[in-house]
């Protein structure tokens, strides 16, 4: 900004006429971090007004999307006059930023789907206890309807549940059956164990190196840490010493390097399963079963509605054991509601109203699995499922929470878990090298590093 | 800095001066006016916030320097400083040469050359989701085109977006292949210069690497000028196709800066820690931008400058 | 054409040698640029099961020409092309008026602090979307403006610092005696920039709009932070639907089909803007 020729008086004009700027902008500065920094006044709601809420979700599928609209309107029409829901579906990848951006503004969104992220809402003191409101629903402490002992986990405090469970998700053995038949083996069952796995696979496969026709088995979700731990949890060890505020990871222990090395030598030593390479030819990993040229992969039993639409025969069966135990995790879906909300008592009665009256509904669409047993367990379920699925949900009860709740588990996820274990699976480092090394840092962000 | 064009300054009257300026104020008032109401408030806030403790969630406190002094120590922002100087450092340069190129071959008056200009402009209007899948086919390790392509030559490809080495390579691929934008913007330039120049050179004999040496790049650098400072803006603020094509992976081998930044700020609930990379970025930005400033002198050429006055 | 023709004529031989070599090598280039456009229309046209095939099939066996008809009607482009024009035509307008008008002051007028705000205009450019995005959020929240459009068009009208540096660059090198000769025949500087300057800018002007065009057309990220509505989506928004969430598999020959039928309007207006890339008439009015 060097002008050789500016006059003395040209540069006293510039300085006032930045103070001017200076000023104006400090003006609308200073009134957004009042914004972001003062708590907000309260707006009460006259009480004979409707209280109209906004339901926040990710976009799964078109299918899904809709029914989640459906729902709005089912709920709209059993509280009308009193309460009114909007559904609002969003890319994954935008999900949060909205969340937290609506917390920014002090106008939170009302109710919104819950996944591990919300974990930290709760550790900043934004999510409303409804424990008080979930004790005045009927059956909700009914072991026969509600899982009890796993919907423990999400009271956070060793008390109160701050979230409401509508689903339950787990992993199952899909399996191709078109490729079972054509070979003249028997399907996968109850008892089949995870060496099992390798001896069918080796009999399926088709073809030698790069020529590979058809795969015996595919990694499927085992490459997602929540998958492979099942195969440690089945030994009997794990990657954390606790779910909820973890101190120590032990991606280092026997338990984790034996899953890690089932997983790796399955790819590299064996040659039974595509490796990462192949199997990202399209990019959408879960897709290469879609080929038809995969006998059986573990995956999420939410793929199950989108595998309806596959064009060959396929079923599920539970997740193989590791010796006589079988392990494999659990998810819930469910939906959280901010304290601040400005209608919480419409949100928490969404979310209520999600996890008990509209569960025969869910049954119907048989897009998720209903959390309540007798809808689970409805013949209008069962029919929208694969035959084996019943064996699955009965296998629900050996599940464990395929989460982990940190404030920083996001960050060691991202920063370390998930590159490590991807390094893994290019073949690139050893099991136990992987396992110290995420141990080690892992465990000084844990520390507080 | 030689953003003053100023050759014309003469000794004017001060009421001219003065009337010369209210207009410049008129002429500049919408931006003065966009920097107050809607840019520069943000931008202050940040800084403030990247003194602060701020998760989006809850009120913010003050914490003086933390979140810079984490930051200097922390291996990671490095890695990722690192990735998005050798992105910018290559791909900058090799997209300003390309695009030059192109935009000289399509600038010819030739048949079908319209037809040829949208070609190449094409990989610039598709964007998102579908160019980041269109990508992840591209560089597959066994079947993607490239590889089957090097295999002609009897060359192994690398595994491209699984590999720590060559992801990185492959997204300065991909940046290559959107480079429509700034050949465009070379494409506007070539038509400013008049034709004339290039015929009285030609019928003086000067050969086409001399024209091109002495009339074209001279009368293209205000072009060049541009596409260079905000390329070198661009490349240090890459994040879509790296955030989408490889999400930071493998082995954080693409963690550009400005993915982690996002990380912080949008997944780890760190956004006082965002905002101090964001203005640590801000400022090596800036630098960088003042040191192309300070050396346009040497290489770019206005039109008032020609006049020789 | 036909001007073409005859410049080809007399130009000599040395010159059609280039041409040839020229079209030669852009050929080449085009096929590298449009293999991935290849493979995009062949997914687009494959049946669902055929998507995963390995190896991939090039050209679709039995092709699925429902696909546009479905990616169509799924993401009811229809519906949210009125968006998506208002949108984009409201921005190409602010953008073209502001930037164009603004760096005519930035470009040949003088005042106290003037490089100053360049720098900042500049400074607006340099700090990662990211962090200004929660700020900026939080304003228009204050003044009620999230859910509508405003928020995507208005900044547009006080001149983008990308695009007021580029007008900038190009009105630099406008040979300041066409203006000098209007100012003596006494006509005013808004004068001179609109009835000298402007017509002298086609190529940035026409550059300008179709960045502008593209940008807005595909930007999914702003629409989907402040707006909610579905009535109130654009088509960049209807698409980023389709790319799946970390629980189900995108369809990809849909998907590809979609981001076919996406590309038409700014391919479009491309060839229309094409018209523009002309050289200005004055300046080869000029000589020496």
């Amino acid at each position: 900004m060097s002008k050789q020729h500016d006059s003395a008086q040209q540069r006293i004009d510039r300085r006032s006429f930045l103070r001017i700027m200076a000023l104006g902008t400090a003006a609308v500065s200073a009134g957004v971090l009042a914004a972001c920094g003062a708590a907000t006044s309260e707006k009460p709601a006259a009480p004979a007004e409707v209280q109209k809420i906004k339901a926040l979700m990710w976009s799964n599928s078109p299918k899904l999307d809709e029914n989640f609209k459906k729902r709005a309107d089912m709920f709209n029409a059993k509280y009308k006059g009193q309460y009114e829901a909007t559904m609002e579906l969003l890319p994954w990848d935008q999900y949060w930023p909205k969340v937290d951006l609506a917390y920014a503004s002090k106008e939170p969104i009302d109710v919104y789907f819950w996944d591990v992220q919300a974990y930290g809402h709760y550790t900043q003191g934004k999510l409303k206890n409804l424990q008080d409101d979930l004790n005045k629903v009927g059956d909700f402490a009914n072991p026969d309807m509600y899982p009890q002992e796993q919907m423990a986990v999400w009271k956070f405090d060793g008390a109160n549940m701050y979230a409401v469970p509508e689903n339950i998700q787990t992993m199952a053995l899909f399996y191709n059956k078109k490729i079972f038949d054509e070979a003249g083996i028997a399907y996968p069952n109850d008892n089949t164990t995870w060496d099992d796995i390798k001896v069918i696979a080796q009999k399926l496969k088709k073809g030698e190196g790069a020529d590979v026709t058809q795969w015996g088995f595919d990694v499927g979700d085992l490459a997602v840490w929540w998958g492979s731990i099942s195969l440690a949890w089945a030994q009997g060890g794990g990657y954390f010493d606790k779910v909820v505020e973890p101190t120590k990871f032990t991606f280092s222990s026997p338990e984790a390097v034996n899953a890690l090395h089932w997983i790796q030598d399955i790819m590299y030593v064996e040659k039974l399963a595509p490796d990462s390479e192949t199997r990202s030819v399209v990019g959408q990993e879960t897709g290469i079963f879609g080929s038809g040229k995969v006998a059986m992969y573990p995956g999420g039993t939410w793929m199950i509605s989108s595998n309806a639409e596959l064009p060959f025969e396929w079923d599920v069966a539970p997740m193989p054991k590791w010796g006589d135990k079988r392990a494999m995790p659990y998810f819930f879906g469910g939906w959280v509601v901010p304290k601040d909300g400005k209608h919480t008592d419409a949100a928490t009665a969404w979310a209520i109203w999600c996890a008990t009256e509209y569960q025969a509904e869910m049954a119907i669409t048989g897009d998720w699995i209903p959390i309540r047993a007798d809808a689970r367990n409805s013949e209008a379920f069962l029919k929208a499922m694969p035959a084996g699925f019943k064996s699955v949900s009965d296998a629900i009860g050996s599940a464990q929470i395929g989460d982990v709740y940190s404030a920083k588990v996001q960050q060691i996820l991202g920063e370390i878990i998930s590159p490590t274990l991807d390094q893994v699976w290019n073949n690139k480092i050893t099991p136990e090298e992987a396992g110290k090394q995420i141990d080690e840092k892992a465990n000084k962000i844990l520390a507080g590093g | 800095m030689a953003v003053s064009t100023g050759a014309k300054k003469q000794k004017q009257p001060g009421w001219q001066a003065r009337t010369e300026a209210f207009h410049a104020y008129v002429f500049m008032s919408p931006v003065i006016l966009g920097l107050l109401l809607f840019t520069l408030g943000p931008m202050i806030i940040s800084l403030v916030l990247s003194f602060s403790d701020y998760n989006l969630l809850n009120e913010f406190h003050l914490i003086g320097t933390d979140n810079y002094t984490k930051l200097l120590s922390e291996p990671l922002f490095w890695q990722s400083l690192r990735i998005s100087a050798i992105y910018s450092v290559i791909s900058v340069p090799l997209g300003l040469v390309i695009a030059l190129f192109l935009a000289v071959l399509l600038n010819k008056k030739i048949r079908g050359i319209y037809l040829f200009r949208s070609m190449y402009y094409l990989p610039t209007v598709i964007s998102g989701v579908g160019v980041a899948m269109l990508w992840k086919w591209i560089f597959n390790g066994k079947h993607g085109i490239i590889n089957i392509a090097l295999s002609m030559i009897n060359i192994t490809g690398p595994n491209w977006l699984l590999n720590e080495n060559w992801a990185l390579v492959a997204l300065i691929i991909t940046s290559v292949w959107g480079v429509g934008g700034t050949m465009l913007i070379f494409l506007a330039g070539l038509q400013g210069i008049p034709y004339e120049l290039m015929e009285a050179a030609e019928i003086d004999g000067a050969n086409r690497w001399s024209q091109f040496r002495h009339i074209t790049l001279p009368l293209l650098s205000n072009v060049t000028f541009f596409n260079l400072v905000l390329g070198i803006i661009g490349a240090l603020q890459y994040f879509t196709d790296a955030f989408v094509i490889t999400g930071g992976g493998p082995n954080n081998a693409t963690l550009f800066i400005a993915v982690y930044l996002w990380r912080h700020a949008f997944q780890y609930l760190n956004f006082g820690y965002a905002a101090a990379i964001s203005w640590v970025l801000f400022l090596i930005v800036m630098l960088l931008t003042l040191l192309v400033f300070r050396s346009s002198p040497l290489w770019v050429f206005y039109e008032s400058e020609r006049k020789g006055k | 054409m036909r001007f073409i023709f005859r410049s080809l004529r007399t130009r000599s031989a040395q010159q059609r040698l280039i041409d040839i070599v020229s079209v030669l090598v852009l050929s080449a280039g085009a096929v590298i640029i449009l293999i991935p456009f290849f493979w995009m229309i062949s997914t687009a046209l494959k049946q669902n099961g055929d998507v995963f095939l390995v190896p991939p099939q090039w050209i679709p066996d039995n092709p699925r020409w429902e696909n546009f008809s479905d990616a169509y009607a799924q993401l009811k482009l229809d519906v949210y092309a009125f968006n998506t024009f208002f949108i984009v035509t409201a921005v190409m307008i602010g953008t073209l008026l502001s930037a164009s008008f603004a760096a005519y002051g930035f470009a040949r007028l003088q005042a106290p602090g003037r490089d100053t705000i360049f720098m900042l205009l500049l400074a607006t450019l340099m700090l990662p979307g990211a962090v200004t995005l929660v700020p900026t959020y939080l304003m228009f929240n204050t003044i009620g403006w999230i859910n509508t459009f405003l928020p995507l068009t208005i900044p547009a009208f006080f001149g983008s610092a990308y695009f007021v540096f580029l007008m900038r660059q190009f009105y630099i090198t406008i040979p300041r005696e066409l203006e000098e000769s209007a100012m003596i025949d006494g006509a005013s500087v808004y004068r001179i920039w609109w009835s000298i300057m402007l017509p002298l800018s086609g190529p940035v002007l026409a550059t300008i709009a179709v960045f502008t065009f593209v940008g807005t057309y595909n930007d999914f990220f702003n629409p989907l932070i402040y707006l909610s509505d579905e009535s109130k989506r654009t088509i960049a928004v209807a698409l980023s639907y389709l790319s799946g969430s970390p629980r189900s598999v995108a369809k990809m020959n849909l998907m590809m089909a979609a981001v076919t039928l996406s590309i038409i309007p700014p391919i479009l207006l491309f060839i229309g803007a094409q018209r523009y890339f002309v050289r200005g008439i004055v300046t080869t009015g000029i000589k020496g």
